[in-house]
């Protein structure tokens, strides 16, 4: 059969055209009921995996087993009031699965030492130098949070709600652009994923900032149930994954697809206001929502209004990932040309899929038979 | 989009060949993470351990001079006669009960309230450390010793500690007094909670003039 989109020649059993990446069985023809990374999940899905650990769809339950033992592990501590123990599991739990992750998909190319240093460890030392040097020189927040004390000053709100989330993003930056700009580590999945890690990474310097005086306040001390669970999940899960997501939106749009990196172009600049602009919304939220007088009130709504945040940007970096492999293909397939002499069916070098392990067209984009984007596995060791 | 990187190159001949990485299994995935666990738990012990003695020198409290200068500023009565005279820059939060809240534009805070019965053995460190104590969202861990010094017809105490809440932590310094009329036992008591870093003797010379406010007029009604 014919593509009736690009005029590709199909075998009768495509599912999904490997030219376009059109559905061939379903009149949804911007293709947004399969998500190019992971085809049987909606672009407009909150699926974890798929959107922040696109390389790991061949094993999400894993990957959520993984997230699920270090969430638990900080809960189960901070259940026993082992708050030291708790704080720091909520701080590295993400950024640790995130790395094995990274092993896992080899995503650092055999460089793990650049990798690291570049994505996580810059991005958490500068970010501890900046959160320490807010709080020994900007305006105090403790006490203006006590509720007797007053409501929001105006310099505390703009403290937390515009200076660490701007100069927050401006750190988290650094690393992931200059790997993206390595011919190595210049693709869009290599962008985002540098991007979330630098976001955890960044993430687990807060957490470990904002919370020392647990560290260093005695092993065991009694706490508060109500207030420590959604703390926990505040802090080990939402807000790694928000820091993540956001910067690696802007890291992805400036890796771009395609040789090369993109470098700083409007659609890096639009990624990099998205991402200040989330982390400005969670800084306010978070600064605003502290003076809520109840604790366990307060971080509930803290959760909620960050897993918000969170759900938005999930949504947004799946459109980001989807848009852009969905648009490689059809360049892809307009350099080559459409329903032309490109030859259908096995040849002598034939590659299979990834996911499902099906042959895969020549030269196609994606996989006949489950619509996994080829691009998918690109960077993995392959190139 | 610049350009297009091809298809990969594997194919079942290469696959064939020692040079595909093999990914490693589940299990070794799991694994890796839960020894990483244990390795934070692990530092987070020690961490725990060693840094939870580390202390701050707390701060000395001021000995309260009573003076019988005239009082001014705004009146802001307690209760049983008590009543001080807010020191310039200082306004009522709260008012309940004989306790009245106050802030200045640093939303330094400072809590009076009127007592009954004080009796010597009124130990005036206990207000330090129970300077938080109403406030169920917040923590307070003395960075150091609470220093104080009892006598009558004034007494005070200082110290510094940590105060968390859901919103963050921070270092912060209490001064606390407690002041007597000798004929009845009435009196009260103050608070002052301020964050450590802006702790100044300016803010704790207005805190001892309210005081001070508040004992002349002890002694005149």
């Amino acid at each position: 059969m014919e593509c009736p989109q690009c005029a590709a020649r199909l075998p009768e059993v495509a599912h999904f055209c490997h030219r376009c990446g059109r559905d061939m069985r379903t009149a949804d023809l911007a293709r947004q009921r399969s998500f190019a990374v992971k085809p049987d999940e909606a672009v407009a899905s909150f699926a974890l995996i798929s959107s922040v650990m696109p390389r790991g769809i061949a094993r999400p339950r894993t990957y959520r087993a993984a997230l699920l033992i270090a969430v638990g592990a900080a809960l189960v501590a901070a259940l026993l009031g082992l708050l030291p123990v708790a704080v720091l599991l909520a701080a590295l739990g993400v950024p640790l699965v995130y790395i094995v992750y990274v092993y896992d998909v080899n995503l650092w190319e055999d460089e793990p030492i650049w990798v690291s240093a570049l994505a996580f460890l810059l991005t958490g030392v500068l970010g501890a130098a900046l959160l320490v040097a807010v709080r020994t020189w900007g305006p105090e927040p403790t006490l203006e949070q006590l509720p007797v004390a007053g409501g929001p000053s105006v310099v505390g709100f703009l403290t937390a709600a515009l200076l660490v989330p701007v100069l927050g993003e401006i750190v988290r930056q650094i690393g992931p652009l200059i790997l993206a700009s390595r011919p190595r580590f210049d693709d869009l999945m290599d962008g985002l994923t540098f991007g979330i890690i630098s976001g955890v990474a960044y993430s687990a310097a807060d957490t470990i900032v904002r919370h020392w005086s647990e560290i260093t306040g005695g092993l065991v001390v009694p706490v508060d149930p109500l207030t420590w669970i959604p703390l926990i999940f505040l802090e080990g899960l939402v807000k790694p994954l928000l820091i993540g997501t956001a910067t690696g939106i802007a890291c992805a749009e400036f890796a771009g697809l395609g040789t090369g990196y993109d470098g700083f172009t409007l659609r890096y600049l639009r990624g990099l206001v998205e991402a200040i602009g989330a982390n400005v919304a969670f800084g306010a939220a978070m600064y605003l929502l502290g003076f809520v007088t109840q604790p366990a009130l307060r971080v509930g709504l803290q959760l909620v209004c960050g897993a918000v945040i969170l759900a938005i940007l999930i949504i947004r970096v799946r459109t980001v990932l989807h848009v852009g492999l969905m648009e490689a293909a059809l360049e892809h397939a307009a350099r080559r040309g459409v329903g032309t002499s490109v030859p259908v069916g096995a040849t002598g070098d034939l590659q299979v899929c990834r996911r499902c392990e099906m042959p895969l067209l020549s030269d196609a984009e994606f996989c006949t038979a489950c619509g996994t984007a080829v691009q998918v596995w690109l960077g993995h060791g392959q190139r | 989009m610049s350009g297009f990187r091809p298809p990969p190159e594997r194919t079942h001949q290469v696959a064939a060949a020692t040079t595909v990485r093999r990914p490693p299994s589940n299990a070794r995935l799991i694994g890796l993470v839960v020894g990483g666990l244990a390795l934070i738990t692990a530092l987070a012990v020690v961490l725990g351990l060693a840094l939870a003695g580390q202390r701050a020198v707390a701060g000395t409290p001021t000995q309260l001079t009573p003076t019988t200068v005239k009082p001014s500023g705004e009146p802001v009565g307690l209760a049983r006669g008590v009543v001080i005279h807010l020191s310039p820059g200082w306004q009522v939060k709260e008012s309940q009960s004989g306790t009245v809240v106050l802030t200045d534009a640093d939303n330094n805070l400072i809590v009076f309230a009127a007592e009954t019965d004080v009796v010597p053995e009124t130990r005036v460190v206990e207000l330090v450390e129970g300077a938080f104590r109403g406030a169920s969202q917040v923590r307070f861990e003395p960075t150091g010793p609470i220093t104080g010094r009892d006598g009558f017809p004034s007494a005070s105490a200082a110290g510094e500690g940590s105060v968390t809440g859901g919103g963050g932590s921070g270092r912060v310094t209490v001064r606390a007094a407690v002041v007597r009329r000798d004929s009845d036992a009435v009196g009260f008591s103050g608070v002052l909670i301020t964050p450590t870093r802006r702790y100044s003797e300016s803010v704790n010379g207005q805190f001892t003039q309210m005081l001070n406010t508040g004992y002349v007029n002890l002694q005149q009604s």
